[in-house]
């Protein structure tokens, strides 16, 4: 008689036994399956923290002789692990002119000096974004009328409210930028926004051109035009954000590897002090997951042994009658495992039920408690909106979602038949290494 | 021979069976004293995570409902400023980790000598080049530029608020100079003025870590100073070198002091306990909370607190689930000797009993056990991840709770699985017998 | 012709105690040999050595002319002798016909017949058999099995007078009867012993030939 019918006679005869080795292997399975379902969803939790704490890395290029350039900054974002926020900027001076080529009137009220050459000068900030700008997040500036540039705009400008009423100009006006440094190229603009600074500079320590009143925002092409004349975007700055802090290393050193532009000469700046704060805490978390799933398994199989070892010692007649009927020890260990093996792989689909429906209460249970978390809002007792600004990160998280999937099947179908050879293996350790003749002692 | 008699009996002869049931609930019990320590260990991490993002509130003068004055450089704010006092009202309150102020003078250094000391990048321009720009600061650790890695300490440490007459200059300065923690360096705010100078000790020496040159750093006055030009000293030392100037000396007040808290969950708690302190007339002062990292993360954060904790639930539930099974299983491998007691005239109580003891027997000797296999589990658990489970202690609490609901457990679980052996006639037993 | 033959077989326990001493003998087909003599002589190790599970300290035992050793002891077993025990003969979770079929593929409710079970009793559950009827099933698995060798170890033990009486016509018969067995009886009973055609008696590590 084959092993196979013998472990099937034994399955289906001893219904007690078999029922219960059912049960213990559901509960198993359905543990590790849930465990594993859940560390999935811790993954992509922590995943979202990561992001929620963000990670961005920066590009000076400035004194590099053609800067970033439009294909290295497309090959950028073209980079894994990069997201599509991001923001090209350049610091320049130029001189402001009427559109029949007479200087505008500037402020010079305050300043320590006003330099030589200057005279009808301000600071220019270029921008793709000009809202996430440092002086309209940090340094208290305001729009009042128009609108903030964006990638869309070409040649316009943004100055602040002093200068246009300096000058008589107004939204929609246009004048012209003279470049007074290195090129004697000029850009007409078209202003399209008009701004206050609502904290002041201290007075006598700034230069005529930094003044607020003198400074203005453009767009990186009207830069691109004023100092290079190859017809090509040019920029000093780059800011990138990358998707998951933690990818921020490998990101920076595959960003290293475009061409087009040397990188030894640039300085890159990483931008993750948030993220560096939280990750030891939060792979501590994440690693108490992960030992709390091995000592799971690692439990599972000690339980799993022990049963077995009180199931084949009570079993040591039979296999006394199959050794003396000269079946190899190889051969009743196989009808063993079989035996269990034929009521695992039922228990392992079912497992996939019970531990779905685990999953669901779970996943249900974070819900209730997220939207309970969403009527706490945490809010500024103050009148003033610091708008820290985050360069459009709308930080999309990833929906945490508590499902058993098929590939955590076939892994259950994987380990648990490892852990059942290896508890096999251990309860019938003792009983193997018998000689024969001493079963038959144990049995007389 | 009574029931104790044969569970002892039992207990001592059928010694492998007695010694798997023993691994059995040893096991479990270990399984679940860790399980308790480890939400435990969540919970503080969890809290220390939350921590990490760093919340706090700035206290400010609240200058549209104060007053106007006129004075040298223009009009001045009359608004109250924050007194000590104030300041000490509120880092009472429970929660507050620490505070610190911010407020800004150009001073000037010199050697003992008399040398100014030039600063990095000079003019050219002498007196211009002998100016730093110092902050004042009670806990320079939780400074703006320290919290963000704009700076970090290199050498020794940050000042406190015991610290008097200390300074932390720039690794560039130092270098530039030759100075060591423990040198001394004399400060001034305006000679001409016959300001006082106050020698003051460098306790720490900081790097900066941002990228100086880029030109988005530039937007305020602070920026025409270099970076390597900035230092940090204490309340004290500023006291001395403002002795003239009234009004801008630390006693006269401060004009914003940042609250660091532990937890920001109690934030606005804290907040709220902040405003209830009646001595203090808060129309004179604004609050800005400081939580923005906070608010990003702490629907994830508490996401992944929820998983965690529901895992480590699960596990423990469903092991309860198992001992009771195992249980019934050991029972009913027991109806033979079950048949032979009842036929002997020995009752269901006693037999249900004796079951009771024998488990109770062993448990005794298991339960003990796991305590101390659990310690060392969890112990060696975190090491093995680096400081992960430095927080996985089982406590004493931990174990009189497996006790008390094992104990509970086992007499159910026997209770459960002798009621089927219980329930036949005892003819029925003996003919399952042979 | 000898089927069996032991050429100077010893064994000890644990290199202490000598068992056996230097047995000598031959066995054939178609006899029953009855092995006698006082409880813990070395009986039942003898048949265990015979029966390949175990081996002799030192000397030869050869089945078919070949070294039982370098046969390989569990094919031996598989394909020389069959065993009968005192009790625990049987596989629990199998009714006799499978018990039967254990090591036969022959069709085993003719063999059942033979030995006295009826259809039904041939499928019932072992445990609900009486003894000599669990006797009786595990004297048709040894019929049943291709071995030529049957090996009984105080197989009327557990009986009473009339039922052991049944259980030893069975034997005798698988040894005389067309199968022309080499049976091999370890026992007690004298009623047994009387009826085998060839007496041995185990002493102080001999075998002695009687009648």
């Amino acid at each position: 008689m084959s092993l196979w019918k013998r472990a099937y006679l034994h399955t289906v005869r001893k219904k007690g036994k078999t029922i219960l080795m059912f049960c213990i292997l559901l509960i198993i399975s359905t543990l590790i399956l849930t465990c594993l379902s859940i560390q999935a969803a811790t993954d992509t939790a922590a995943l979202n923290i990561r992001k929620s704490l963000m990670g961005s890395f920066t590009i000076n290029a400035k004194h590099i002789d053609m800067q970033l350039g439009d294909n290295v900054v497309s090959e950028i974002l073209n980079t894994n692990g990069i997201t599509p926020n991001y923001n090209l900027r350049s610091y320049y001076h130029a001189e402001y002119r009427s559109l029949d080529g007479q200087t505008l009137k500037i402020t010079t009220d305050g300043a320590v000096e006003v330099p030589e050459g200057y005279e009808y000068a301000g600071k220019i900030v270029s921008n793709a974004h000009s809202d996430v700008d440092t002086y309209f997040s940090e340094a208290g500036f305001e729009l009042i009328e128009g609108h903030h540039i964006t990638t869309d705009d070409s040649n316009v400008i943004i100055i602040s409210e002093t200068l246009a009423s300096q000058n008589g100009l107004s939204i929609g006006d246009h004048l012209v930028l003279g470049a007074i440094e290195e090129t004697d190229y000029q850009v007409e603009a078209r202003i399209v926004g008009i701004f206050k600074a609502a904290i002041p500079l201290e007075p006598g320590i700034a230069p005529s051109y930094d003044l607020y009143e003198n400074v203005s925002f453009s767009d990186n092409k009207t830069y691109s035009q004023l100092y290079y004349d190859d017809g090509n975007n040019h920029y000093q700055y780059g800011d990138f954000y990358a998707a998951d802090p933690a990818d921020l290393d490998t990101i920076i050193s595959n960003v290293k590897t475009i061409s087009g532009i040397t990188w030894d000469e640039c300085i890159i700046t990483k931008n993750d002090v948030d993220y560096q704060n939280a990750k030891t805490t939060l792979e501590a978390l994440q690693n108490l997951v992960t030992i709390i799933i091995l000592v799971v398994i690692a439990i599972s199989v000690v339980l799993l042994a022990l049963v077995l070892s009180l199931w084949i010692r009570n079993r040591i007649h039979e296999t006394g009658v199959l050794l003396a009927m000269g079946f190899s020890k190889r051969n009743i260990l196989m009808q063993h495992i079989v035996e269990i093996l034929m009521i695992a792989v039922l228990t392992f689909a079912l497992s996939f039920a019970t531990s779905s429906v685990i999953a669901q209460s779970v996943g249900d249970r974070l819900l209730e408690q997220a939207t309970a978390n969403d009527q706490i809002v945490v809010t500024s007792l103050t009148g003033q909106e610091t708008e820290k600004n985050t360069v459009d990160t709308s930080v999309s998280l990833t929906s945490i979602e508590i499902a058993v999937s098929l590939l955590d099947l076939l892994l259950i179908y994987v380990i648990g038949t490892g852990i059942i050879l290896l508890s096999v293996l251990l309860a019938a350790y003792p009983i193997m290494r018998m000689k024969p003749k001493e079963i038959l002692i144990k049995m007389s | 021979m009574n029931l104790f008699k044969r569970a002892f009996l039992y207990v001592t002869r059928k010694r492998g069976k007695s010694l798997l049931l023993f691994s059995i609930i040893l096991v479990i019990s270990t399984l679940v004293l860790c399980g308790l320590a480890s939400l435990d260990a969540e919970e503080e991490t969890s809290t220390e995570l939350r921590g990490t993002t760093g919340a706090s509130f700035t206290v400010n003068r609240n200058l549209s409902t104060g007053g106007w004055g006129n004075g040298n450089g223009g009009s001045y704010s009359t608004q109250d400023f924050i007194s000590s006092e104030m300041v000490e009202k509120i880092v009472n309150i429970d929660g507050i980790e620490a505070y610190d102020t911010s407020s800004t003078t150009i001073l000037k250094f010199y050697d003992r000598s008399g040398n100014y000391y030039e600063c990095i990048n000079p003019t050219g321009y002498a007196p211009a080049d002998s100016q730093y720009y110092v902050n004042t600061t009670i806990n320079s650790q939780y400074s703006s530029v320290f919290l963000s890695q704009t700076f970090s300490l290199v050498e020794g440490r940050h000042i406190t608020d015991s610290d008097e007459n200390v300074i932390l200059i720039s690794k560039d300065l130092s270098d530039k100079h030759g100075l060591k923690l423990g040198d001394k360096i004399s400060t001034v705010n305006d000679p001409d003025n016959n300001d006082p100078t106050v020698e003051v000790e460098i306790v720490g020496i900081f790097n900066v870590n941002i990228d100086k040159t880029d030109e988005k750093n530039n937007y305020n006055m602070a920026s025409y100073y270099d970076y390597s030009n900035y230092a940090f000293t204490d309340i004290t030392a500023m006291e001395k070198l403002l002795t003239n100037y009234k009004g801008e000396r630390p006693s006269d007040g401060y004009s914003s002091v940042d609250f660091f808290v532990s937890d920001p969950e109690n934030l606005e708690s804290i907040i709220i306990e902040a405003q209830k302190i009646n001595s203090i007339n808060w129309d004179n002062f604004t609050i800005t909370a400081n939580n923005e990292v906070y608010e990003r993360t702490a629907s994830s954060m508490s996401d992944m607190s929820s998983l965690i904790r529901t895992l480590i639930i699960v596990i423990v539930a469903i092991s309860m689930g198992i001992i009771t099974l195992i249980l019934s299983m050991w029972v009913k491998s027991r109806v033979q000797e079950t048949g032979i007691l009842l036929a002997a005239g020995i009752s269901k109580t006693s037999i249900l009993l004796q079951h009771i003891f024998e488990v109770g027997f062993i448990a005794i000797f298991s339960f003990p056990l796991s305590y101390l296999a659990s310690k060392i589990f969890a112990g060696n658990i975190g090491s093995l991840f680096g400081k992960t489970a430095d927080n996985v202690i089982v406590t004493t609490q931990h174990f009189s709770l497996v006790c008390g609901a094992g104990i509970v457990i086992l007499i159910l679980a026997i209770f459960i699985s002798c009621v089927p052996t219980m329930r036949l006639k005892p003819k029925e037993i003996l003919s399952k017998m042979s | 012709m000898g089927i069996l033959k032991l050429k100077g077989v010893q064994y000890s326990y644990d290199n202490n105690k000598k068992v056996l001493n230097s047995i000598s003998t031959q066995m054939e087909k178609g006899k029953v040999y009855a092995i006698l003599g006082p409880s813990g002589c070395g009986k039942t190790t003898l048949l265990s050595l015979i029966g390949g599970l175990d081996e002799p300290t030192s000397g030869e035992i050869l089945c078919k002319g070949e070294n039982i050793s370098k046969v390989g002891l569990a094919n031996h077993r598989k394909r020389n002798v069959a065993f009968i025990f005192q009790s625990y003969n049987l596989i629990d979770y199998m009714n006799p016909s499978e018990n039967v079929k254990l090591t036969s593929k022959l069709p085993a409710f003719p063999i059942l017949e033979k030995v006295g079970l009826t259809k039904e009793e041939a499928r019932r559950n072992v445990l609900k058999l009486s003894g000599g009827q669990q006797q009786r099933v595990a004297i048709a698995r040894a019929l049943a099995s291709d071995a030529d060798i049957l090996l009984a170890d105080e197989p009327t033990g557990n009986l009473d007078e009339d039922t052991a009486e049944g259980i030893t016509e069975l034997l005798l018969e698988s040894a005389h009867g067309a199968a022309q067995k080499c049976v091999i009886i370890v026992t007690h009973s004298n009623e047994l012993a009387k009826k085998a055609d060839v007496l041995l008696r185990l002493k102080k590590g001999a075998l002695q030939l009687l009648q």
